[in-house]
């Protein structure tokens, strides 16, 4: 037995053989470890909220086009210009109401696309980055407003 | 396996192996440090923002501005700049 031992016992050349080894495993396996999945955007609680801001667009887009309303650098929206509103015959308070619906929605998903996704601690970065992304594609002569705080028009 | 055989025939077979055992440890230390510092998936969240502005805004709505033209909203001479015009 001792003798079957001694010849499998491990010297140092295959300690550090097996060692160099394993790091050899460890830097190819590293591409794979930081390769993420897609974020996902489809869980029923973001569906829902995704609904909510689908079917409202159809009534805030007028006032986008009038740029009563813009988009804002933080993923929300605000009133830009209450006088803007009147000329797409909406008082003040349903344009608010409109707005702070639409905010509420959005602070909702992205609060959820970090939870799903299970980084609450992302919420911030995902608001900022879907900011750009609405603003990115927002279209021509709807408004924005930068995060210096300057509304600009979308030639 | 030739240049483990000529390392160790120049440090020695212990100090070959302590040498390989301190590299294996910071390999594991510095990959077990990086899972846990997991940096913002920029690129993932801005195909992620496409993908719910696609649901929300319908299509003629929405202009089409690929990812890799995205720029920070505090960039407003590039955010005002139309799709496909390069930058001056």
């Amino acid at each position: 037995m001792s003798m079957l031992m001694n010849r499998i016992k491990p010297n140092a050349f295959s300690i550090a053989t097996a060692a160099l080894l394993a790091i050899a495993i460890m830097l190819l396996s590293v591409p794979l470890a930081f390769a993420q999945p897609d974020l996902d955007v489809n869980t029923p609680s973001i569906l829902v909220i995704k609904k909510s801001l689908s079917q409202r667009f159809a009534a805030l887009t007028p006032h986008l086009d009038a740029g009563a309303v813009g988009l804002t650098a933080d993923g929300l929206i605000a009133i830009r210009d209450a006088s803007a509103a009147s000329a797409v015959a909406a008082t003040h308070t349903l344009v608010e109401k409109l707005v702070a619906d639409d905010n509420q929605d959005r602070a909702s998903l992205y609060r959820e696309i970090a939870r799903a996704n299970g980084r609450a601690d992302w919420e911030n970065d995902i608001k900022t980055t879907f900011g750009e992304r609405f603003i990115n594609r927002a279209q021509s002569g709807w408004y924005y407003r930068d995060s210096a705080g300057k509304w600009i028009k979308k030639p | 396996m030739n240049m483990i055989k000529l390392i160790s025939k120049h440090l020695g077979q212990e100090k070959l192996a302590a040498v390989a055992f301190l590299l294996s440890a910071a390999c594991f230390a510095i990959m077990g440090g990086c899972s846990t510092i997991s940096f913002f998936p920029t690129e993932l969240a801005q195909k992620a923002a496409d993908k719910v502005i696609d649901d929300i805004w319908p299509a003629s709505a929405a202009a089409k501005v690929p990812v890799s033209m995205s720029v920070s909203s505090s960039d407003s001479a590039a955010v005002a700049r139309p799709a496909g015009t390069p930058a001056k």
